[in-house]
């Protein structure tokens, strides 16, 4: 395994701060961003970013506006989610095909594959369907649409500046330090807390997540690869988000069922699973850490004394 | 029983907004609405000569504060658009996106808001599409746009309108065009070019071995689909295309013919291997959506060559662009 000069975007977020010490750890020369050090709403970033880079660069662009629901996005919301998920990584891809890079990881989400084919779907309960990267495609929030957008602009520079990339399409990520989301985070975090688990989506909606440690892997794996293209990464369950919520409730011990929450009721959804064969083959990805055993883990952490040290400050390290 | 309201209707006239409405297709589309007895308000850029003139790539533009100052509509058509070829991940791209995309939703949301039984059309593109082999449907379309900045700028529109359609109930179609032609375009495009050098009786010459497949449509065509769309209150995806693919061998040779027809020099098109082909999509547009709800009956392309062919030979000159290719009529050509 060559050690490579690294850049990660979004560097001191739940999974970028792993990223880095994952990446550390094996050797490579990591140099992290984040939001204070990089205004991906700006186009100073190009100039910022460009002295990172060079043609025997990886960069790995995490850094993106994530909102707390993508499905209540508002109109405002949305300006600032393609101002900073469209536009910002178009700057930093702009900065790569300016002064070279190696490849480029992206973090995508399984959400721009969406409700797919609606027309098809059975949300009775029939069959699962199985969703690939093949997938139609119908990303159902703003989230998932500026991140397929971000997609699409990694294909553009690889046919004009050929430099190859990695998007993982990855599950909701969550585990210990992640930011609470709507989701997975929000059951754990009320679950650790004795408070009443409620859904803000129907119950039998099918949904990816992933455990930070395996997300973390996978982007590793992409970065030491040579694959190129669009790869799913999910914990390879098959979760509705009911499964999510009784989850978080039994690590925490609760004897109470969760309640439908205000986007409650039957799903409109078809039973869709997430195959992520192609990781495995492209990547030799292989998730390791289970639902139940990730709930256990955020619980633990959860209800841990605060005991972490302060956080390492977060600076730009120039190249010589 | 009383009429159904007409909003925004005047003396019940429809009123639509069109934006894009001073480029090529914009003024065909022009034709084709007053040929309908519509009231076209048309945006177009500064010093444009449009009803409304406004830089839409302008970061702190109100487009709310436009749509109220316009007033209830009927429908929008929404065409604008930078065609900056050769900006992929950059700042000209970015304006793309912006001009392209983010206007798009902000016009469809904010017509909705005003004038909720608007209808709203979005003007696509082929470019959507990135590699694919044979006929697409426009209602299951290759999921991976043209790896350039101005179709990843039409998808982006397409899925925005889409998820904004759905929280706020608007009702709206895209209409994705192909290869647009016909008088009025620019003259050094491949149509005009073929059609410049037979009436000089020269061979023209079709770089590669011109044998990719493309669409051609011609414009009165596309504004008609556009037009249909629109007033008919269409909703999902159609192809602006003829629905007939040729190679571009046949395409030079059809504008070879258009001119020996009237009377100018026969000559024979040929293909110049050594030098690279412009093109390289490669497929065909399937139209039956456009042709069972819209009524679309393609103009044959020896028809309207030979019409364009005329305004090549005329000095090809836009204030002649409407009288060489008059609009069709909501009931197809006469």
């Amino acid at each position: 395994m060559t050690e490579r000069k690294i850049v990660v975007t979004g560097a001191t977020g739940g999974i970028g701060r792993r990223l880095e010490d994952a990446l550390a750890r094996r050797g490579h020369d990591v140099a992290p961003i984040g939001h204070a050090d990089l205004e991906l709403d700006h186009d100073d970033a190009v100039a910022n970013l460009a002295p990172h880079l060079g043609s025997d660069v990886v960069v790995v662009h995490l850094a993106a506006r994530h909102p707390f629901d993508p499905a209540m996005t508002t109109s405002a919301e949305r300006r600032a989610l393609l101002e900073t998920n469209v536009h910002g990584t178009m700057r930093v891809l702009e900065a790569c095909r300016d002064r070279g890079a190696a490849r480029v990881v992206f973090a995508s989400t399984v959400e721009v594959v969406g409700a797919a084919d609606p027309g098809d779907a059975d949300a009775g309960g029939a069959a699962a369907r199985e969703v690939d990267e093949t997938s139609r495609l119908r990303p159902p929030s703003d989230f998932a649409v500026t991140k397929l957008a971000g997609e699409d602009h990694l294909r553009v520079l690889h046919e004009e500046a050929g430099i190859p990339f990695v998007a993982l399409r990855l599950g909701a990520v969550y585990g210990p330090r992640m930011p609470v989301r709507a989701g997975i985070t929000s059951y754990l975090a009320d679950a650790a807390a004795g408070r009443p688990v409620s859904l803000e989506r129907p119950a039998d909606d099918p949904v990816d997540v992933v455990f930070v440690d395996d997300a973390v892997a996978a982007l590793v794996l992409a970065v030491e690869s040579s694959a190129c293209g669009v790869l799913a990464v999910t914990d390879g369950g098959r979760h509705r988000v009911i499964d999510l919520a009784r989850a978080a409730l039994v690590a925490a011990g609760g004897a109470d069922d969760p309640v439908d929450g205000p986007g409650g009721g039957p799903t409109r959804r078809p039973r869709l699973v997430t195959r992520i064969d192609r990781a495995r083959h492209e990547l030799g990805y292989e998730p390791r850490v289970s639902l139940a055993e990730g709930a256990n883990q955020v619980v633990a952490w959860l209800r841990a004394p605060p005991h972490e040290p302060p956080s390492r400050p977060r600076v730009l390290r120039s190249r010589s | 029983m009383t009429a159904p309201l007409e909003v925004g209707a005047s003396a019940g006239r429809r009123r639509v907004v069109v934006t894009g409405s001073q480029g090529f297709v914009g003024r065909h589309l022009r034709a084709a609405l007053a040929l309908r007895g519509v009231e076209v308000v048309g945006v177009g850029r500064p010093a444009s000569g449009a009803e409304i003139e406004v830089d839409l790539a302008r970061r702190d533009l109100d487009v709310a504060a436009l749509v109220r100052a316009i007033g209830p509509v009927d429908g929008v058509i929404d065409m604008a658009a930078i065609i900056s070829r050769g900006s992929s991940v950059d700042a000209a791209a970015r304006d793309n996106l912006h001009v392209i995309a983010t206007r798009a939703v902000e016009w469809m949301e904010a017509t909705h808001a005003l004038s909720p039984g608007a209808h709203f059309t979005f003007c696509s593109s082929l470019k959507m599409y990135g590699p694919a082999a044979g006929p697409i449907d426009p209602e299951h379309p290759p999921q991976e746009p043209d790896p350039w900045s101005y179709g990843c700028a039409k998808a982006l529109a397409e899925r925005l309108l889409d998820v904004a359609a759905a929280r706020c109930g608007a009702t709206w179609c895209t209409v994705r065009p192909t290869y647009v032609y016909g008088p009025g375009q620019h003259l050094h495009n491949a149509i005009p070019m073929f059609l410049r050098k037979a009436w000089d009786g020269e061979a023209p010459v079709v770089f590669g071995h011109g044998l990719e497949v493309r669409d051609d449509v011609y414009v009165p065509d596309l504004a008609y689909t556009l037009a249909e769309a629109c007033l008919r209150r269409a909703t999902g995806a159609f192809h602006g295309g003829s629905g007939v693919g040729m190679t571009l061998l046949e395409v030079a040779r059809a504008c070879c013919d258009a001119v020996a027809d009237l009377g100018g020099p026969r000559v024979a098109p040929r293909a110049d291997p050594s030098r690279p082909a412009k093109w390289w999509l490669d497929r065909t547009f399937d139209i039956t959506r456009s042709r069972e709800v819209l009524g679309l009956r393609p103009t044959p392309m020896a028809e309207a060559l030979r019409r364009e062919a005329l305004w090549v030979q005329g000095g090809g000159r836009l204030e002649d662009a409407i009288a060489a290719a008059p609009p069709i009529p909501p009931g197809g050509p006469s």
